[in-house]
């Protein structure tokens, strides 16, 4: 069921044309970043991130920000199926937003080593389970602001910050769960067939 | 007697009034040399400086178009200015005042997190450049 418009349309219009022209004044920029703008008609924004570093390059993920609402709330943002637009599942997600524990005089290689032992590290991509839809969980987003682990965060104590405006959640998708991706990794695995081996007369023992 | 005496008075007066005017005409030239003097030892070193980063007498200043958080904006900024007060100036330009200086990362393009305590000319931009400012996450609000 579509968000219930509660702001003056023409006023949350006008905001999210805003941001638009403000992301197309920059296009070029972003586009050798590996974003792309699919499609902008109010109140959603359909934004493409690939991975122009990957050899050959990938696209990753796609999201919908929708400004229903803007800016009395935040932008929600849906991870989505580039091809089919239809919202993913947590299970189908590529994208992983993990982020850095804050450990201050602990050396990259520590962290990193840390990491890759499995030391436990916070993603900004959250869902109930992995049939459900997984959300960003960071301010400025609708999803983080109404979920109940929240509410003692609202969002108009963000909404002059800076957050929750278009490029601020691109730009932490992009430097959380794109930015991060260094390359492919494959698992081949080969089933060889089975050789028969017929015994000719002249090999038999005499 | 007393006339001749007084009249010679008069003329050394005269004339130590005109070695006293000399005198000043040559301080001035003094002053006025030792000043071009000065200018040419800046010139010196600012072009020593514009060797040392480089440049070919245009990178004193750098046009950097500074993105913040979306908003395009356009700062001339001096080599020897740290890049904090580039982002400062951007900040308040464009009225993001909301939340303190340092909670905004100054980027490249490519995402490259650069250094705000470091000067304009240490990152040898060239005469333009793009970067981005972009708040970091979940720094503002309760």
């Amino acid at each position: 069921m579509p968000d219930l418009q509660t702001v003056d349309p023409e006023v949350s219009r006008a905001k999210f044309d805003r941001e638009i022209a403000a992301y197309q004044a920059m296009d070029d920029a972003y586009r050798r970043r590996g974003w792309f703008l699919l499609d902008a008609e109010f109140p959603e924004a359909c934004v493409l991130f690939g991975s122009p570093k990957l050899k050959p390059p990938a696209l990753l993920g796609a999201v919908v920000l929708d400004f229903t609402d803007y800016d009395l709330r935040p932008p929600s943002v849906r991870f989505v199926d580039p091809f089919t637009r239809e919202p993913l599942r947590k299970k189908d997600l590529i994208l992983q937003m993990p982020r850095r524990p804050d450990m201050p005089g602990v050396t990259d290689e520590t962290v990193t080593e840390m990491l890759r032992k499995g030391y436990p590290c916070q993603n900004l991509i959250q869902a109930n389970g992995d049939e459900d839809q997984p959300f960003l969980c960071i301010p400025g987003v609708r999803e983080y602001h109404e979920n109940p682990a929240h509410t003692g965060d609202p969002w108009l104590l963000h909404r002059a910050s800076g957050e929750g405006s278009l490029v601020f959640i691109l730009e932490k998708i992009w430097a959380y769960g794109v930015h991060p991706v260094a390359g492919y990794q494959f698992q081949i695995q080969i089933n060889a067939a089975q050789i028969g081996i017929g015994i000719p007369p002249e090999t038999v023992a005499k | 007697m007393t006339n001749d005496i007084n009249m010679e008075a008069e003329e050394l007066e005269q004339e130590a009034h005109r070695l006293e005017d000399d005198a000043a005409r040559l301080e001035e030239k003094a002053h006025e040399e030792e000043k071009e003097a000065h200018a040419l030892e800046d010139e010196a070193r600012r072009l020593e400086r514009e060797k040392e980063h480089g440049g070919g007498g245009h990178d004193q200043f750098v046009e950097i178009t500074m993105v913040v958080n979306g908003q395009p904006v356009e700062i001339k900024a001096n080599v020897a200015q740290p890049l904090s007060e580039v982002r400062h100036k951007a900040l308040e330009e464009t009225k993001n005042l909301a939340q303190p200086a340092e909670n905004w990362e100054i980027k490249t393009e490519a995402g490259e997190l650069l250094d705000p305590a470091k000067k304009v000319g240490d990152f040898h931009f060239g005469e333009k450049v793009t970067l981005f400012l972009s708040l970091k996450a979940g720094v503002a609000g309760a």
